[in-house]
């Protein structure tokens, strides 16, 4: 069958036509391109429109909104944390006081606040328990309620966000 | 432009001449186009930084600009030395017809207009800040792995190692400061990593069009952009690991040491990436030991033992810090009770695993485009190569269902908050190795197939013998 579509194409044995494993090779290869091309144009819209949509959404943020952005996005407000950012700082270990309230499906506003604070006020690090933090970072809570002798203290105005360093 | 933008470009300028110096040093051989040269360089010194910021954290030493500088130096110095004696021919350039030269524009197109975005992004997914910012900004804040950020059970995912916040971290420390949103951009390092690299040491074995082709559709893929821009480990892990299991499946077919140099650097990287890495790269040289044949394996087995090797500080570091794995015990891999009582766990786990492998929303036809080359593969002579790929691809599949079967967290939110996410390797890594199975026989393979056509015949002859 090969010699006859030699003979019909008028070509020399094995000059011309690549060996037969080879063309198969080649047709499976020309297969799979075709394959890849079919799965980049379909992607193409879809991954194009997609960059361009969140480019645009971010491209609008100022700088201070993509720094919250995160904790935005989770339901905490951010112009707390830098409040809190200001306050602590390297070799601090900070504890949590929030107040206890849902948020969200999957965490509520004390777990967001320690997961957003353990981020935002690095080099500060999170105590997990009162006794081995030095500083307590307070969130609509009164830090007096913890019945920890409190040295200094900083307020956000009057709002009921504190930090608050523990006298040792 | 903005300073800390400079900052991350020179940071990444300099892995580049790192890479210029420390290729021919670990044996890959100088390519004649220079955009070859750039592209492999890249690939070769991301890689090698990101090894060297994960390995120097463990020790708390910190990989500033001067010693990223001083090694790019020292290696280039080295490399220009050996070259004087070095007979090593350069790879010559392919003649690459139009749809090549289109498909590799695309790739690039695709790439700058995903920079676009990286450079405006802020941190938004959870475990992208919770986990792997958190981790890169205390890295730049402390020098190194120390204190509650690796060692407390208050944060998360302690187990997983420091490439990547090594790398962000490294990125700070040339900006100045750590900027969350300017962090991303060095996210787009691994895909031109992986798409650099794969075309530099892939291209002189396989056929360019089918490469060019691979690897726009990856890059297009919708689930890699928008993963990549989340600043997860998945992606990164997805382009080392993609790039090991093929420069392996590439060397099983052509014998080409660089390529398993290629191997060994790529998968030692995505075991430093995160913990699957450790276990999609034990994958591969297992896979790979069951086909290379009894002569190859020694080499094999020194790949298997650097990727060990440079594993291992990072594991050390776990043991001496008592951080254990909060999601599963490896111990009850072994118990056969726990494994029976979880055993509900592994039909919801196979099912889900395999449907986020072939969701075409997210991956395009890129599982098609794998099967064709495993099927190719098998069918049409490179059976070492095919085997070996499925076998990668079995394991693999089989080491992450092991791991959703042996967790203790609910196994509907476990599959649902990263099933997406955790075949990533599996379908890059599946789409990349597509065109080194249906690549031409290598001169390897020829001298292997002739030598048993001759063994054929002489065994004929003797039989046929009176």
């Amino acid at each position: 069958m090969r010699e006859r579509v030699r003979r019909w194409a008028g070509v020399r044995p094995s000059r011309v036509l690549p060996p037969i494993l080879r063309d198969r090779r080649a047709a499976a290869g020309a297969v799979a391109a075709v394959v890849a091309l079919a799965s980049a144009a379909n992607s193409l819209p879809k991954t194009w429109n997609h960059l361009d949509r969140e480019h645009d959404r971010y491209a609008a943020m100022d700088e201070v909104e993509r720094r919250h952005a995160f904790a935005t996005q989770l339901g905490v407000p951010g112009d707390p944390l830098d409040f809190f950012a200001a306050n602590v700082g390297r070799g601090d270990r900070v504890f949590y006081q929030v107040k206890p309230s849902g948020l969200g499906h999957f965490l509520d506003l004390p777990q967001s606040v320690a997961a957003v604070g353990r981020y935002y006020l690095l080099p500060a690090v999170a105590a997990p328990h009162l006794r081995r933090a030095n500083v307590v970072v307070s969130w609509e809570q009164d830090p007096a309620l913890l019945g920890v002798e409190l040295g200094e203290q900083q307020r956000a105005g009057l709002q009921l966000l504190f930090v608050s360093r523990i006298a040792r | 432009m903005n300073v800390r933008l400079v900052g991350i470009l020179e940071a990444n300028a300099l892995m580049v001449v790192f890479g210029l110096g420390l290729s021919p040093l670990l044996g890959f051989r100088p390519r004649a186009l220079l955009a070859e040269r750039l592209a492999l360089a890249y690939a070769v010194g991301f890689t090698a930084t990101g090894i060297l910021a994960a390995e120097l954290a463990a020790v708390r030493v910190p990989t500033d600009w001067w010693l990223l500088a001083a090694l790019a130096a020292v290696t280039l110095l080295l490399a220009r030395r050996r070259r004087g004696g070095a007979t090593a021919t350069p790879v010559a350039p392919a003649r690459l017809d139009a749809l090549t030269i289109v498909a590799l524009i695309a790739v690039g197109a695709v790439l700058a207009k995903t920079a676009t975005l990286l450079a405006v992004k802020p941190l938004l997914e959870f475990d992208g800040w919770a986990i792997w910012a958190t981790r890169a900004r205390a890295l730049y804040e402390f020098g190194g792995a120390t204190g509650a950020v690796f060692t407390d059970a208050t944060y998360p995912a302690l187990q997983h190692p420091l490439l990547l916040p090594g790398l962000e971290a490294l990125d700070g420390r040339f900006m100045g400061a750590f900027d969350g949103t300017l962090i991303h951009l060095q996210l787009l390092g691994f895909a031109v990593a992986l798409a650099g690299g794969a075309w530099a040491l892939l291209r002189p074995v396989v056929a360019p069009p089918l490469l060019a082709a691979t690897l726009l559709a990856i890059v297009l893929a919708p689930a890699f952009s928008d993963q990549l821009a989340t600043n997860y480990a998945d992606i990164p892990l997805a382009a080392f690991v993609a790039l090991g299991v093929a420069c392996l499946a590439a060397w099983l077919r052509t014998d080409e040491r660089e390529l398993l140099v290629g191997a060994a650097l790529f998968l030692s990287a995505a075991a430093l990436t995160k913990n699957e890495g450790e276990f999609f790269a034990l994958a591969a040289y297992v896979a790979g030991a069951c086909v290379c044949g009894r002569g190859r394996l020694r080499p094999l087995a020194i790949a298997a033992a650097v990727t060990v090797a440079l594993d291992a500080p990072w594991r050390i570091w776990i043991a001496a810090h008592h951080v254990d794995v909060a999601e599963y015990s490896l111990g009850d891999l072994v118990d056969y009770g726990y494994l029976r009582e979880h055993s509900d766990r592994v039909g919801p786990a196979a099912h889900e695993l395999a449907g986020q492998i072939l969701r075409t929303q997210a991956w395009s036809y890129l599982v098609p485009l794998a099967l064709v080359g495993i099927v190719g593969a098998l069918a049409l002579g490179a059976h070492r190569a095919g085997v070996f790929a499925a076998a990668w691809l079995v394991l693999a599949y089989s080491g992450l269902l092991v791991v959703y079967w042996i967790s203790t967290n609910p196994v509907t939110s476990n599959l649902y908050n990263s099933s997406n996410r955790t075949v990533d390797s599996l379908v890059v890594a599946g789409a990349l190795l597509a065109p080194v199975l249906l690549a031409p026989a290598s001169a390897a393979e020829r001298a292997e197939e002739r030598g048993a056509g001759e063994r054929e015949q002489g065994g004929e002859a003797v039989r046929g013998a009176p």
